[in-house]
């Protein structure tokens, strides 16, 4: 096998089962990958390295044994540095968690875990998952592996990067605005940002805590479908996190990928703000996904929608005043330890009224009815660009926190961020490259607890298109 | 204050309620929390108001609903 880097996840985690392939091997070679990468990506915050072989030994012996430890069997992994381990530094990004050392374990690191998955190390992120650039003052600029000149998105900077890099198979991320599905959109992987409740928050950072979302990043429609499943359900630990029993996410995806597969599937065309101002490259690309999705047997039709601009700012009034609550102490007694952006953010946190904060809590169940009977009643699933515009580059979105930073981020969060207002799950997959040789993607938003049709719509496209996104030549 | 009111606020007295949170804030800050404000103020306008009897529980209820419903 020539780059063993370059297996899918599911491919990979079946040939170390089978005995075809040592854990060992693929873990030095992915760990060979961040030694020579990681310089000019800054993917990693930490690498732990020994730790890593020392796991895929074990995972090596397993199989000499006869036994299968699950179906990350031997896989390297490696995570947004927002996850806590108990006893290991969980930096979150930022200077003032520096030197924090969790008591206690996230859950979906303990199901990542027992699935036989292999930690490689904590890569880097937004600070505090505050931003969707990939920029941090602390640890650095997270560079994007198709030109380091451009942004990953963010937060899950490193997620993306890495992953599209080949450094790992798959990445955790979370997803408050879009911090899953910006960061894949824009270094050409799938991500998923599941239903509000799916996946265990127990053990990981809080931003929001009426909007964060865990989910995943990598290469293939199948590989996050296999991630995913491995993480959602119940967890006695979060009592938000829903009792309702998590399927097989794999389930019907090889069937997806024949001819046809989408006849009886409904895709919306939200008939505004989705597109609008949307930029002429990115609208053909869309465009020509569609066209896919139609050719593999889906009904394309318009759907109307609410007025989710207001929704998309109406976020804010939540997300700021949750994330501003929980910093207090910090942004009075450490106001200097926080990037300018950071904190210009969670200073509208503060000014936002009690009144207005709960108001746009309890609109959510009438607005979220309002799509379901709307939009939802008419399609399966939703179909808009991620992005409206082509991948930025470092330079353009290094706003800090002034007069520019509302109007350039608020472009790039647009079609994601009311999607975590209403709790939906949404999938972003990637569509092609603008002339600027950076990634785009379609993002795929179904009704509740439906990710299991946003896996089976976007393997229908990879198939339609020859299979997943090509990986970037490094 | 309603939402209004403090939409209105000079930036010098949105600078008194940012500080009355305990945090400092300065004045060539004050600016762009002013804009973003009135951005999220403007949308709380256009949203309707819920009904008197709606609770937030009542949104997390509507997902699992809506989830059961799509499982059957």
């Amino acid at each position: 096998m020539s780059d063993l880097t370059t297996l899918t996840l599911r491919d990979a985690a079946a040939a170390i089962a089978q005995g075809r392939l040592r854990a060992e091997a693929l873990v030095d070679a992915c760990l060979d990958r961040v030694e020579r990468l990681q310089p000019a990506l800054n993917c990693f915050i930490r690498v732990t390295a020994e730790a890593a072989r020392e796991q895929a030994r074990a995972a090596d012996v397993a199989v000499e044994g006869g036994r299968t430890l699950g179906p990350l069997h031997g896989v390297p992994l490696a995570h947004k540095d927002m996850f806590y381990r108990a006893g290991e530094v969980c930096s979150c990004g930022s200077k003032i968690r520096a030197d924090f050392v969790p008591d206690h374990t996230a859950t979906v690191l303990t199901q990542l875990d027992a699935a036989g998955g292999i930690e490689l190390g904590r890569l880097n992120m937004a600070e505090f998952a505050m931003g969707p650039t990939g920029h941090n003052d602390h640890f650095g600029r997270c560079r994007n592996p198709w030109n380091p000149e451009y942004i990953t998105g963010g937060s899950s900077s490193g997620s993306g990067a890495a992953v599209a890099a080949g450094l790992v198979f798959g990445a955790l991320g979370s997803d408050t605005g879009g911090s899953v599905r910006l960061p894949a959109a824009a270094c050409g992987v799938v991500g998923i940002k599941p239903t509000l409740g799916r996946v265990s928050r127990y053990g990981t950072m809080p931003l929001s805590y009426s909007l964060d979302c865990i989910g995943v990043l990598a290469r293939s429609v199948g590989d996050c479908a296999r991630l995913l499943s491995v993480i959602a359900g119940a967890d006695p630990q979060d009592g938000m996190s829903s009792r309702r029993p998590a399927p097989d996410y794999e389930r019907g995806l090889d069937e997806a990928a024949s001819s046809g597969s989408l006849a009886g599937v409904t895709v919306g065309l939200p008939h505004r703000y989705y597109f609008d101002g949307i930029d002429s490259e990115v609208a053909e690309l869309v465009a020509a996904s569609r066209a896919v999705l139609e050719a593999r047997g889906a009904k394309i039709v318009d759907v109307p929608v609410g007025d989710h601009g207001a929704v998309n700012d109406l976020s804010n009034g939540i997300l700021w005043p949750e994330a501003a609550a929980i910093h207090l102490p910090w942004l009075s007694d450490r106001p200097q330890d926080y990037a300018k952006q950071s904190r210009a953010r969670m200073l509208v946190g503060l000014g936002v009224p009690a009144t207005l904060y709960v108001g746009a809590v309890r609109a959510r169940a009438k607005l979220l009815d309002e799509l379901l009977r709307g939009a939802f009643s008419r399609c399966d699933v939703l179909h808009v660009p991620v992005l409206k515009r082509p991948v930025p580059t470092a330079a353009e979105t290094d706003v800090g926190g002034g007069a520019a930073m509302q109007e350039v981020l608020g472009q790039i969060v647009a079609n994601t961020r009311p999607f975590n207002y209403f709790g939906l799950p949404g999938l972003s997959v990637p569509i092609g490259f603008t002339r600027n040789g950076l990634p785009q993607a379609m993002q795929l938003v179904g009704r509740p607890f439906r990710e299991d049709l946003l896996f089976r719509v976007g393997a229908a496209y990879e198939a339609g298109v020859g299979g997943p996104a090509a990986r970037p030549p490094l | 204050m309603s939402v209004k009111e403090r939409g209105d606020l000079g930036e010098e007295a949105l600078a008194e309620v940012l500080a009355s949170s305990g945090v400092k804030v300065g004045p060539e800050e004050i600016g762009a929390v002013a804009r973003s404000l009135a951005r999220i103020e403007r949308a709380a306008i256009l949203l309707r108001s819920p009904p008197f009897d709606e609770t937030n529980e009542q949104f997390y209820r509507l997902l699992e609903d809506d989830g059961t419903r799509a499982d059957a």
